[in-house]
């Protein structure tokens, strides 16, 4: 093989990133050298790289020359620039043997100023070394980091381990009202920054009723506090009052909803694969479900992630709690899928690469899917570290539940769960039921045999009779489905998306691969059972090279690496190495999330992103400070939410100020609250809370789980693109139909994400739609109407709602305009009225004497409309 | 241009009308004040208020509009328009990536007009119009990865959370026809930086590109919702300035609120749009012979052709920059199928815009620009696919004061790496500016004591280009 370099020496020091090899243990290891092997490499081989090579070749070089790296068999296999070094038992196919012999001037090696070519019979020796099969103890987990970026990586703030800092002691010592205040208070000091005052009480309660529930403070509520507040003796009872509220809202289930939802984002949660055909997940809802509820039963956080990774993996007391963990693995299910994808083995990889990336970025804030394809080129993960951990998530079975046939190439499973099925559409059916579905199923497949058949005997007729197979199968694949949501009994098993261990073995599954190969898939997905993931060159699945031994970055000194046992895929071992408290990444990166739902922005402000392309910490040792709270107070979230809203920080104004904002326009300092604007969930529920139409139950599934399964715009049972965009029940919005891409249009127009990966911040755009959506749309027309009847006492409340029929029909004593307005005004902005305003909309309303209600709507139309109803002071 | 709307609706407010117009009228004053503050060399002309009033200019402009053509995923340059005759004798051998092949391009290349242009035989119908084009072979971008490379397409930085550059466009020129946003993007995609890559970051939340449907829909179905009023005019009118009082009683409370300011802009402009926006969206009127240019009469074509119309439709209306989203590009795998499909659905509608630009007296003051986030490997990727290349690929520009005809920048004899003449994103801007009649370095914006820069403190006109 002549084959030329086409990259020069001089160029070869510039040239790519480092392979870091950082992963815990290496495929090599169970290499069976013989001894002689290994005492000829160690005499004749090894000394000779050490003293001729290494400077430029392994970590004693400032810069790897040419990518290459010749202290680890590995590295050699690997190569650099140029490809492989070395074909084992071929030196003739060996680049590295071609530089040895000063086959090209280009890549002689040694170079000429460095001692020039080696003796022949070292050269022989090396000869020798590839044609014994390159015999190489040497690991590369043995390495040291190497030198240059990937090391620079390595010394990055959040990689270093939580630190213990000191409560700092500000020279302002009256202003604090607890550790937090004091650290925010210390770097306020530090640039010369006065926090502006507190708020006032009512835009507190508004503020921290949205901020722990998502809704407004009722009008009743809302004027109570204020009054209590204005009467109580000292700053401390207004504390008092003020906690008591926060416990309350903290003890509300409105609050595993709103919170609930904050994590979804993170979870990329949806109720369809997205992608390319867009299929309906109808069990997704289970996982929101979950999170709801483990929000509001303030599950520890180490558990959280836990169960959300390894759920099925861990011990449980009983059936209740066995379901909980198996659907808690929903979070790595629900993702986007190329559902129609050709190859088995690209879906199965893309899968894996998927919870990969959201397993890494949701809980560490860390990019690592980068490194699919090449070394991390920002953060100190090699592509070995994911191929480490790819090979966890290939050795996983997600039971994603799309049916096949029409609604994609590829279908998917689901579990059946330990527990009674409490969902709309589980109505048990009889045996005899069962039996016909079963007949209905040997007919179909028959049927389907019989068409095979023909074909073979026919092969020129085929065209039209594709189609005919194609809407066989598919009723298989839904008739099957169906079969599969009975037991034998005919009663209805509660299914759930999620994951599960493969088999150990790959004899397990033979069947799998028989039928894999039927369906004309070469070798399926190839991801039987479980395994280690070769490395794919630069990702792609045709170019699978050496397997790497499963297993966990070794980037945090002292955070112990427990080896995967051999018949378990390793997301146990993993979701414990996220959550052990040495672990810095996973209390900082939750801490961090919180904060920024709190207060409108991170301590780090790419709250995905701790990578060194993301942000430093605004406050390394508060962040620390509450990262080591959160630990020590067995991973609370509700108890870290308490004791930030509880701080004087957090309740401050967010009062502008001239002289801070020129200091500090970003408001890094905190030296006020920032506004924020109102999410979209809770835009759309404090308008239906106004009209008295939101209904606080729970419903019970989704939409998307009556509809079934099929491909999202198709027609079924009544699920249309349409009827998800219109979004017309009551429900809270977190219980609306979330499809990718197909959204409520409500919660689109105001930034809802679009749920294709982790997303901790949303964004909050200000554009004429939604301008047009609050003037324009009947629904928020409607809402109005409902709203002007409730204040108002007018007629319309004898044409009530569904929702109204209960509420006793009281007369109320006729209002006049000043009262009317200002109830409006604590019903969307939670204050009084201002005689500015009043005037204002007076004005308005009497343009419409002749039809008082046209009035009506239109003020509160605009009210709705305004700035202020949908930001967050 | 009797086709414009500008006939029938009122110049840009001034003091005076402001004051009679809404009930507060305190809002603009506001901002009159607000965006004095902002560092333009030359200060806003007497008489005229509000953050987009038009601005002098730098120097003079060869164009007032932008059509920005992105291809969302990377176009492959080396099989486009960057010619690469020594890839294609080295097809098979190892490419400047370790272990990669080299992989000629499957496409002839061919000369056409009068300056002989090269372009590959996937663009016959954008071929006749080659004489218009000016085609930048040394662009460069600093990541070779989606998100950060398209943000940084768009803003000049993927670290920072920065204004689009349609904005600042918007910003500098100030608008053309203040019924209209001054900033459009059509289909966007969705992720990708998400709304970032037509956002405002601090400058005024006016400057921020309305969306039109998204990439993943076909435009057909895209409109702005709810544009039909639910009152008759005087009726919303007075809904909207009790909206305004609103609005402007809790700016007066906040003192310095940009999110309330963005409100008021965003309603005053909703309410405009109301009437404007559906004659605008409206191609009923349009010629079948017109429709025809612009491919929307065939499947693959139809998409497209129907966004450069509503481009045209919307330059014509005076709205300064539209953006129009084209995926996916990122043909990492069956590169002979895919590039060859989207290759197609772009090819006429791009040759007949030009054309139509041309007809209509246009392309002089549109400047076109076409471009992905960046280019692909001349080297392999999986046989059939290449992988993604932040260090060269091709743009090009059409009309609004460009050399027409015209070849710039070398990326080496594969096309692996900007040779001769680099262009880097900031160059790109600067130059956009420049021909736009803005200076780069003049062009800020005062936020919180800092001036601010499209460019940052990069970025240098590419003079050469330049008619």
């Amino acid at each position: 093989m002549r084959m030329k370099l086409n990259i020069r020496c001089s160029i070869w020091a510039s040239a790519v990133f480092l392979m870091t090899g950082m992963v815990a243990a290496q495929e090599n290891d169970k290499e069976p050298w013989s001894q002689a092997d290994l005492n000829f490499f160690e005499t004749k081989i090894q000394p000779v790289l050490i003293d001729k090579c290494y400077s430029c070749h392994s970590d004693q070089a400032t810069s790897i020359a040419a990518g290459l790296r010749v202290d680890s068999r590995a590295g050699l296999l690997r190569g650099g620039d140029s490809g492989p070094a070395v074909e084992p038992g071929n030196p003739k196919e060996s680049l590295l043997l071609e530089a040895l012999h000063y086959g090209d001037e280009d890549y002689a090696m040694p170079p000429r100023n460095a001692g020039g070519k080696l003796p022949d019979d070292v050269i022989k020796n090396f000869e020798d070394w590839v044609k014994r099969g390159l015999p190489d103890p040497r690991k590369e987990s043995e390495l040291g980091p190497d030198p240059g970026a990937g090391e620079k990586a390595k010394s990055w703030w959040a990689y270093q381990p939580l630190k213990q800092p000191p409560v700092p002691t500000p020279t302002n010592a009256s202003w604090s009202s607890s550790p937090i205040d004091r650290f925010v208070m210390q770097r306020l000091e530090e640039k010369k920054l006065q926090p502006v005052g507190d708020a006032e009480p009512a835009t507190l309660l508004r503020r921290v009723y949205f901020d722990l529930t998502g809704l407004p403070p009722t009008p009743e509520d809302a004027k109570k506090f204020v009054a209590d507040w204005q009467s109580a003796k000292d700053s401390d009872a207004q504390l008092q009052l003020y906690t008591a509220v926060v416990d309350r809202l903290l003890a509300s289930p409105q609050y595993g909803e709103h919170w609930g939802r904050h994590w979804l984002d993170v979870a990329r949660y949806a109720e369809s694969s997205g992608k390319d055909l867009n299929v309906l997940y109808p069990y997704a809802w289970r996982y929101r479900d979950y999170v709801i509820d483990a929000f509001n039963s303030d599950m520890p956080y180490d558990q959280f992630v836990q169960e959300q990774i390894a759920g099925d993996l861990l011990k449980s007391k009983d059936d209740e709690e066995k379901a909980r963990q198996m659907v808690a693995t929903g979070f790595l299910a629900i993702g986007p899928k190329s559902i129609n994808e050709q190859k088995a083995r690209q879906l199965a990889v893309d899968i894996a690469d998927e919870q990969l990336d959201s397993v890494t970025q949701a809980f560490l804030g860390e990019t690592v899917a980068c490194a699919r394809c090449h070394d991390h080129k920002f953060d100190p993960i090699s592509q070995l570290d994911y191929t480490a951990l790819a090979g966890i998530f290939l050795s996983t079975q997600t039971h994603y539940g799309t049916i096949g046939g029409v609604a994609g190439r590829n279908a998917g499973t689901l579990m059946n769960l330990p527990i009674s099925d409490s969902t709309p559409q589980s109505r048990s059916i009889s045996t005899e039921e069962l039996q016909k579905k079963k007949d209905q199923l040997a007919e179909l497949e028959k049927e389907r045999q019989q068409m095979i058949t023909e074909r073979m005997r026919d092969r020129d007729k085929k065209e039209n009779d594709v189609n005919r197979v194609l809407r066989v199968s598919s009723q298989i694949q839904a008739v099957k489905a169906s079969i599969a949501s009975y037991n034998e009994s005919g009663e209805k098993i509660a299914q759930a998306m999620g994951v599960s261990d493969k088999p150990s073995s790959s004899s397990a599954s033979g069947s799998n691969r028989f039928l894999a190969k039927r369906r004309g898939d070469r070798g399926a997905s190839g991801f039987v059972s479980i395994g280690d993931s070769p490395l794919f060159v630069r990702g792609e699945v045709d170019r699978p090279s050496e397997k790497v031994k499963r297993g966990l970055p070794s980037l945090f000194p002292g955070l112990e690496l427990k080896p995967i046992p051999r018949n378990a895929s390793g997301r146990k071992e993993l979701s414990e190495w996220i959550t052990d408290p040495k672990n810095p990444l996973a209390s900082r990166v939750m801490v961090n999330r919180i904060w920024h739902w709190l207060f409108g922005a991170g301590i780090v402000t790419s709250v995905d992103n701790f990578g060194t392309t993301g942000a430093e910490p605004t406050h390394p040792e508060l962040l620390d400070y509450l990262a080591n709270r959160f630990i020590e107070n067995d991973w609370s979230i509700k108890k870290t939410i308490r004791e930030i809203v509880l701080s004087r920080s957090y309740r401050m104004s967010s009062a502008y100020n001239e002289t801070a904002f020129r200091a500090d326009p970003a408001n890094e300092f905190i030296w006020r609250h920032n506004p924020k604007r109102l999410e979209a969930e809770a835009i759309r529920d404090s308008i239906l809370m106004a009209s008295r139409q939101l209904n606080l139950e729970r419903p019970v599934a989704s939409d998307i789980s009556r509809a079934g399964d099929g491909v999202l715009g198709r027609a079924r049972f009544g699920v249309s693109e349409e009827s998800i965009l219109m979004a017309r029940t009551s429900a809270r919005s977190i219980y609306l139909p979330l499809t990718r891409n197909v959204e409520p249009e409500i919660l689109g127009v105001f930034d809802y994400p679009d749920a294709s990966a982790v997303q901790g911040a949303r964004q909050s755009t200000n554009v004429p739609a939604q301008v047009l959506f609050m003037l324009n749309s009947q629904y928020v027309e409607e809402q109005c109407r409902r709203i002007a009847g409730r204040v108002n006492g007018n007629p319309l409340q004898n044409q009530k709602s569904r929702a109204d029929k209960n509420r006793p029909a009281t007369k109320q004593p006729k209002k006049d305009f000043e009262e009317i307005f200002d109830d409006l005004c604590w019903l969307v902005y939670s204050r009084p009225a201002t005689s500015k305003e009043t005037s204002a909309a007076k004005k308005l309303s009497n343009m419409h004497r002749d039809d008082p209600m046209t009035g009506a709507i239109s003020v509160i139309r605009a009210m709705i409309a305004s700035a202020e109803f949908r930001s967050l002071d | 241009m009797s086709n414009r709307l500008c006939n029938n609706v009122t110049p840009l407010l001034n003091r005076r009308d402001i004051l009679k117009y809404s009930s507060c009228g305190f809002g603009w004053l506001a901002f009159s004040g607000m965006f004095g503050r902002s560092a333009m060399a030359a200060p806003p002309s007497v008489g005229i208020d509000g953050p987009l009033s038009p601005k002098p200019q730098h120097f003079p402009a060869k164009a007032k509009h932008v059509i920005f053509l992105c291809m969302r995923g990377g176009p492959s340059h080396v099989d486009t328009f960057d010619y690469k005759p020594q890839l294609v004798k080295d097809n098979g051998k190892p490419g400047p990536r370790p272990g990669s092949k080299l992989l000629a391009s499957k496409w002839k290349f061919k000369q056409s007009g009068k300056n002989g242009l090269w372009m590959s035989e996937l663009f016959p119908e954008l071929a006749k119009r080659s004489d218009e084009l000016c085609m930048i072979h040394s662009m460069n971008t600093d990541l070779p990865a989606h998100p950060q490379a398209f943000v940084r397409l768009h803003t000049g930085s993927s670290q920072f959370i920065r204004p689009s550059v349609g904005a600042w466009t918007l910003y500098g020129l100030g608008t053309e026809n203040e019924n209209l946003p001054g900033f459009v993007s059509i289909t966007p995609p969705n992720g990708f930086g998400g709304s970032q890559n037509y956002g405002s970051s601090f400058l005024p939340a006016i400057c921020q590109g309305p969306r039109i449907g998204n990439e993943n829909r076909s435009i057909a179905g895209a409109e702005i919702p709810y544009l039909k009023p639910r009152l008759e005019r005087k009726d919303q009118r007075a809904e909207l300035d009790f909206l305004n009082a609103l609005n402007e009683s809790k700016l007066q409370r906040d003192q310095f609120n940009p999110d309330v300011e963005g409100a008021i802009q965003a309603s005053e402009l909703a309410f405009k749009m109301q009437s404007t926006m559906p004659q605008v969206m409206d191609l009923s009127k349009e010629s079948e012979a017109t429709k025809k240019m612009y491919g929307m009469d065939q499947t693959n074509t139809a998409d497209f052709g129907r966004k450069l119309l509503l481009a045209r439709r919307m330059v014509e209306n005076g709205v300064r920059f539209v953006e129009v989203s084209h995926g996916n590009w990122d043909h990492h795998f069956n590169l002979s199928n895919k590039l060859e499909e989207s290759c197609g659905e772009i090819d006429l509608p791009m040759s007949g815009l030009i054309a139509d630009l041309k007809k209509r007296g246009l392309l002089d003051e549109t400047l076109i620009v076409w471009t992905g986030e960046f280019g692909r490997t001349p080297y392999a990727q999986g046989g059939d696919g290449r992988d993604h290349n932040n260090k060269a690929f091709t743009l090009w520009m059409a009309g609004g004061g460009v050399k027409p005809g015209f070849d710039y920048g070398s990326s080496g004899e594969y096309g692996h790496e900007a040779t001769e003449n680099p262009v880097s994103i900031h160059d790109l801007h600067a130059t956009m500016l420049a021909l736009l009649g803005l200076d780069h370095t003049r062009l800020t914006f005062n936020y919180a004591g800092r001036d601010f820069r499209l460019t940052d403190v990069h970025g240098n006109v590419v003079k050469d280009i330049i008619a």
